[in-house]
């Protein structure tokens, strides 16, 4: 599988564990006297939060999103699944090695939440 | 009945497993188009000259003229719904026109021309990204000498991805279009070379070439072509016309004429073509005019032809004109109608006249008794004022926008049916007041009246007073200002010709012209608070003044301005044009109007602009403005305005002024020919943006020409098209005095809210039989883009008060969305939740009402008799008051319908409609296609829908709430027959007086009331004095009743005078006999003084009976009795009973009802019956929660098994909420779409 790619940047290394973009069900039930009324407002994709995880990260593509988040605008991310989704980056949270001085070029225990605002072609 | 599902969608309702769906359409409530628009920014730098396109991404773009030197350019978010701040380059020289295009990849093209500093022409080009960065360098396509001109170069990029740009141009001695193309660069653009199209003279100019590539590929070129010219004054007679190439531009057909203008009159300028639908095609052009005309052919006018219009009243906060017309004639003028115009759509809204509701008195139409004074009645705003003025005067005052027509009388008039109701007593002395002017103030609301006296040759008074028109009444008080009594002549008071209250300065003018060679014109200011009589100009006085005074005036800045006609002959040779007044100096000074040298010129009525403008009616030369500033004038007539008047006459009268668009309003009163009203701007040409729709089958064809923008100095307009559905977005100049703007508005086929519900709200929809309008709440999302108050956003008008709401239902099938409408509202609540506030996101709240809540406070003063059955009536009502059409009304005809007998004064058509309804036993409702229906209700109605299970039912609760003790119902009503009635007796008259004693016979009418209308019967005679009561034997006189009048409103009094004859004939013979006696006597010489004495005395006493029977009268007195003869409706009065409640509770709790709708005892019975089946259904209340079925409506009887005993119940529906709950989230089970229902178990 290729590199995920958000806005223009392509990931120097993919996620560890991601929320797959799945569409999900928006639904109601009612129990009636005799029995239940099932009520479903169909699926969607739409506002779903997506995590993506990485255990750690270099630098590089840590500034790279920081960079993106910074920015506060919205972007299309392609994770590969045949999709591309116009996100907005939510949070993106990492920490530093406690081991290693400050300037170690990498991050660990990365979150990026990104929340699909649309399938790209689709409205 | 209730409603009819598509069968899929029906089936589906009674699945456990639903797919509920919701569509919620936000519409405009009436028709886009002509559009009336909204300003793009609050410049006050003039913006001109836009051109716009549709871009790729969505995003709409504008380009215009910011200025002389500026290109501005605007551009949207891909979805539209909000302009970005605006981005300007500018340029080196003086920019002409701008026009933008799309390149291939996505950037902006500008073509735009401009006259250098040089005076060369040059057409340019700039290519922007779409936010406005620049991405190529402005650069020069071409530059012109300054003996060239280029006019309106426009560019499009073609299917195959190149540009072609046209252009108008001039070369001594040719106009031609020329053309350009470039390459998909935007930068390489070739030579020009001349669109070669037949059927154009080379001589003639072509303005404003515009091209569209239609769905076929060819191009059409539209432009403008002089037909005709006039040197002299410069006017063109434009027309539209295109040529069509088949093959990019290299070749054009012949051009063909689209209008057809053939008269300087009016002329077509700047066409643009837009393709909305393969085969289909929008032209957009301007339409320029000299005037727009109202006249009696003019829909709605009800004046009837041959009306002058005599005084004008400009309402500018609501932009309503009012003309006031007159029957046309020498004499005695006549009321015809007052008129309230639109000045924006130019038609009129309303009429006035003594026939319509509400009307004027017939008194002002009265050919026989009244007439209206020309000239000095002024209204103010939307208040109207129609006087009779003369002797016996009247008046009345119409409120345009309140639709009352108050009548103020200051006499008696029996023939027309008025009654003094004015407090207003005349000055002492033999003037009889005549009333010469009224006035109103607006700021103040009060109407001032001039009212001068005069009689003969005895000195003349005047009384200047007014009437607070906020007073309640009648009767009104008339509250006097100034009284001068003595000061001026009996000439002074008939010749009144103007009468003006000036607020901002206190005055009451009063003009006296006399054109009388013996005799002079008078002008007199009073103080409007005080009476002081502030200035007295006369020639004798003041030697500037014009010796015949002046006819109309007015005031501006310390002076009075005036008209006055001029004679030779009387040293009034350096007083000619407009007299002007120095009220502070008392310098009398003239203006004389320099578009012509003439002794007259018939300056008629007056305008001031709040500018210092005077604009003045001629009667004769046309409209002149005169500039108090710089003691300048301008001429409007048919020459520099052709059309201003349709038969090119200038003979004009009243005269108002809209301010904020430039536009001169005027009316023409006793010209020779055509006679209407009249609206021409003094910034030139009436300009006002048309379409024409062309079709196409196996040739284009074009059809009537339709109005585009509202305004009327609203033009240049260009469109641009929805990429989502091809709605048209207008973009146009609009000219508000000097200043110009751009404006745009949008073509609206309906905002669809469904996508911008929020997740875990609601979608309510409540609908009950009680009268309140069914209702529609739902939350949204992106608050800040809905709210009204955000002028950058395009979608402000969505959610806007009063917008109409289009709800649908449905259900999702196997993949296939089933609909089912569910109701038209209108917006009357909306809320931003929490409000702005950060950082939390902003939703807002809607509540929109169906079309009864409008219903609800539209109150009539008055309605029309009816005498019909309740759904015509119904429907007349809507037709008429509620502006609704036959197609909107669906009432079924009443079960047990009847005539109806009505009139409604100061009633809501709510109410109106509501009380019909119920006499029958229905309630009106707006059915789910907005129309206005009713529905019986009835505990016997069709079973419309059964539930046989409990799968559908999540709640149920007996509910008597709204329930009470009432165990009978009693109705009454009058009957439509009168029944006659003898009242007791009571005093019908008296009279009193005397005759004489030679028996005379006197026979006196007695009628029973003084209007001779009244019937009475058995008279009956009070003797308080007899004639036979007298001295000297007068007991021979009598007195009776006579005869009855056959039609028993009097009868006769028969008094025959004592008969005194018998007794003068004896007391002369007695006389005689003393005389003779005495003669014979005296001449005896034994015969004694005491003798003579004594016949002296006899015969002085029988003298003296004589005397006293010659002198005797019989006295009589009497009152008059009788029994009065009335006529009464018989009433009836019918009752139904709840003997099982009456029983179970021992006692009658009665309910008493006045229905007028009830005329006989078994309409009383059906209005109680169906009363005490309401009341006893209120005690079987229930309420039910089930899950939604799309069919059921309120009004529905329905069966539903009880939960415990599983056995049927009817229902009958009285209430129903529909709720959809959307899940708050995919995480949460919380969604629903259930029905609340509440409504009586009658089984």
């Amino acid at each position: 599988m290729s590199n995920q790619i958000l806005a223009a940047y392509e990931f120097d290394w993919n996620p560890d564990r991601w929320t797959i973009p799945k569409a999900e069900k928006f639904y109601g039930k009612v129990l009636t006297y005799e029995s239940v009324g099932y009520f479903s407002f169909g699926v969607s994709i739409i506002g779903k939060e997506i995590v993506l995880e990485w255990d750690w990260m270099g630098l590089v593509q840590w500034n790279q999103l920081d960079i993106l988040f910074q920015s506060d605008v919205g972007y299309i991310w392609t994770p590969g699944d045949g999709h591309s989704y116009n996100v907005e980056i939510l949070h993106l949270d990492g920490a530093y090695f406690e081991v290693v001085d400050l300037n170690a070029p990498y991050r660990k225990g990365v979150r990026l939440t990104l929340m699909i605002l649309s399938i790209v072609g689709e409205s | 009945m209730a409603l009819s599902l598509n069968p899929t969608l029906a089936t589906a309702q009674n699945s456990q497993s639903r797919h509920p769906l919701v569509e919620i359409l936000s519409q405009p409530m009436v028709a886009d188009i002509p559009f009336d628009g909204q300003l793009l920014t609050s410049e006050t730098t003039n913006e001109q000259k836009p051109n716009a396109i549709t871009h790729s991404t969505g995003r709409l773009v504008l380009a215009q003229v910011f200025g002389t030197t500026k290109i501005r350019y605007f551009y949207t978010d891909p979805a539209r719904t909000a302009f970005e701040l605006p981005v300007e380059f500018t340029v080196a020289g003086t920019l002409q026109e701008v026009c933008p295009c799309e390149l291939a990849n996505g950037n902006i093209g500008i073509i735009y021309s401009m006259v250098a500093g040089d005076s060369t022409r040059q057409i340019r080009r700039i290519i922007i990204s779409i936010t406005g960065s620049i991405v190529v360098a402005d650069a020069l396509i071409e530059s012109y000498a300054s003996d060239k001109e280029i006019f309106n170069p426009f560019v499009i990029c073609l299917a195959n991805g190149t540009f072609l740009l046209v252009y108008g141009k001039f070369d001594t001695p040719n106009y031609t279009i020329q053309k350009r193309t470039c390459p998909a660069d935007f930068v390489t653009w070739s030579a020009e070379s001349a669109c070669s199209i037949a059927g154009l003279d080379s001589a003639k100019p072509r303005y404003n070439p515009s091209l569209l590539q239609i769905t076929t590929g060819d191009i059409w070129l539209w432009f403008e072509y002089r037909d005709d010219y006039i040197a002299e004054t410069g006017k063109e007679l434009t027309n539209i016309y295109y040529s069509v190439s088949t093959d990019n531009g290299s070749t054009w057909s012949a051009a063909t004429k689209l209008t057809n203008y053939t008269t300087f009159s009016e002329i077509g300028r700047h066409p643009i073509a837009k393709q909305k639908a393969a085969g289909q095609m929008h032209v957009i052009f301007q339409k320029e005019m000299g005037a727009l005309h109202i006249d009696y052919n003019s829909l709605n006018w009800c004046g009837g032809g041959g009306s002058d219009i005599t005084n004008l009243s400009f309402d500018s906060a609501n932009r309503k004109l009012y003309a006031t017309s007159v029957v046309s004639g020498g004499g005695f003028k006549y009321f015809r109608c007052v008129t309230k115009i639109d000045v924006d759509a130019w038609h009129i809204d309303q009429c006035w006249n003594c026939g319509t509701t509400p009307g004027f008195n017939s008194a002002y139409c009265d050919g026989g008794s009244a007439y209206v004074g020309i000239g000095t009645i002024q209204g103010g705003s939307y208040l109207i004022p129609v006087a009779l003025v003369g002797n016996n005067f009247q008046t009345a005052v119409l409120d345009g926008e309140a639709n009352t027509i108050t009548q103020y009388s200051f006499y008696d008039d029996a023939e027309h049916g008025l009654t003094k109701n004015v407090n207003w007593t005349p000055l002492a002395g033999f003037q009889l007041p005549t009333l010469h002017g009224v006035w109103i103030d607006f700021a103040t609301k009060r109407l001032y009246l001039c009212i001068p006296y005069a009689y003969g040759l005895l000195p003349g008074k005047i009384e200047i007073g007014y009437i607070d028109l906020t007073q309640g009444g009648p009767p009104y008080t008339f509250y006097a200002v100034v009284q001068q009594s003595g000061y001026i002549t009996a000439y002074d008071v008939a010749g009144v010709s103007d009468f003006f209250i000036e607020p901002s300065v206190n005055y009451a003018v009063v003009s006296s012209m006399e054109q009388t060679w013996t005799q002079n014109g008078r002008l007199l200011v009073f103080n409007r608070l005080s009476g002081e009589m502030l200035k007295d100009y006369n020639i004798g006085s003041n030697a500037g003044f014009p010796k015949w005074g002046l006819s109309q005036c007015c005031y501006y800045n310390g002076k009075i301005y005036g008209a006055f006609p001029y004679e030779a002959g009387y040293g009034e040779q350096d007083k000619r044009g407009l007299c002007i007044i120095d009220l502070g100096t008392d310098i009398v000074t003239y203006s004389r109007p320099s578009w012509a040298t003439l002794n007259d010129y018939k300056l008629s009525q007056f305008h001031v602009t709040s500018d210092g403008k005077l604009i003045i009616t001629t009667q004769g030369y046309g409209v002149t403005v005169y500039n108090t500033a710089d003691n300048s004038w301008v001429l409007h007539d048919n020459d520099s305005l052709p059309g201003l008047t349709p038969d090119a006459g200038n003979t004009f009268f009243s005269v108002s002024y809209d301010g904020t668009n430039g536009i001169v309003f005027t009316g023409l009163a006793y010209p020779a020919g055509w006679k209407g009203l009249v609206a021409f701007s003094l910034y030139g040409l009436i300009k006002q943006s048309q379409y024409v729709l062309g079709t196409y089958t196996a040739s284009w064809a074009f059809g009537a020409t339709n109005q585009f923008l509202e305004g009327l100095m609203d033009y240049e307009a260009v469109i641009a098209l929805s990429p989502a559905d091809q709605s048209i977005y207008a973009f146009w100049t609009s000219q508000s005095l000097s200043e110009l703007s751009t404006k745009w508005d949008r073509e609206d086929p309906g905002f669809d809210l469904s996508g911008y519900l929020l997740m875990g709200s609601e979608i309510s929809l409540k609908r009950t039989i009680d009268g309140t309008p069914a209702s529609l709440t739902f939350k949204v999302s992106h608050a800040h883009l809905f709210d009204p108050h955000n002028s950058l956003s395009l979608w402000r008008s969505y959610l806007e008060k009063f917008r109409k709401i289009n709800l649908r239902f449905g259900e999702k099938i196997s993949g296939v969305d089933y609909w089912q409408q569910m109701g038209v509202f209108f917006i009357t609540e909306t809320a931003v939740d929490p409000g702005y506030e950060r950082p939390v996101y902003s939703t807002m709240s809607i509540k929109a009402e169906d079309r009864f809540a409008m219903f609800e406070f539209a109150e009539l003063i008055t309605t029309p008799f009816y005498e019909t059955y309740p759904e015509l009536i119904i429907q007349d009502l809507l037709i008429d008051y509620a502006g609704l059409e036959a197609g909107d009304i669906n009432i079924p005809t009443f079960d047990t319908r009847a005539y109806c007998y009505i009139q409604w004064i100061e009633q809501t058509i709510k109410t109106m409609i509501e009380q019909l309804c119920e006499r029958f036993g229905y309630y009106p409702r707006i059915d789910i296609d907005g129309k206005v229906s009713a529905r019986k209700i009835s505990n016997s109605n069709p079973i419309n829908h059964t539930y046989s299970d409990l799968t559908k039912l999540v709640n149920f609760s007996p509910d008597d709430s709204f329930s009470d003790w009432i165990n009978r119902v009693s109705v009454k009503g009058d009957g439509r027959d009168w029944l006659e009635v003898l009242y007791g007796e009571e005093p019908v008259g008296s009279l009193s007086g005397a005759c004489g004693w030679w028996h005379k016979r006197i026979t006196v009418p007695v009628w029973y009331s003084t209007d001779r209308s009244r019937i009475c019967r058995y008279p009956r005679l009070e003797v308080l004095e007899s004639v036979k009561d007298g001295p000297y034997f007068t007991k021979d006189g009598e007195e009776h009743i006579g005869n009855e009048m056959g039609n028993e409103l009097g009868f006769y009094v028969i008094i025959n005078g004592p008969d005194l004859n018998e007794l003068l004939i004896a007391a002369i013979m007695i006389w005689l006999i003393f005389k003779i006696l005495a003669v014979i006597l005296n001449g005896i010489p034994w015969v004694g003084g005491l003798v003579s004495l004594f016949l002296w005395i006899c015969e002085t006493f029988a003298l003296y009976n004589i005397m006293a029977i010659m002198g005797t009268q019989g006295q009589y007195k009497y009152n008059f009795y009788a029994r009065p003869v009335g006529k009464v409706r018989q009433t009836f009065q019918a009752n139904a009973n709840d003997l099982v409640l009456q029983m179970k509770i021992g006692m009658i709790v009665p309910r008493m009802i006045d229905d007028n709708l009830c005329y006989t005892i078994a309409q009383c019975q059906e209005v109680a019956d169906f009363e005490l089946m309401v009341v006893k259904n209120q005690r079987n209340r229930v309420k039910i929660l089930k899950l939604a079925h799309l069919q059921d409506e309120d009004g529905d009887t329905q069966k539903i098994n009880h939960p415990i005993t599983n056995l049927p119940m009817t229902i009958f529906i009285t209430d129903i909420e529909r709720v959809m709950r959307l899940p708050s989230s995919s995480s949460s089970d919380d969604g629903s779409f259930l029905d609340r229902i509440e409504g009586w178990k009658i089984a």
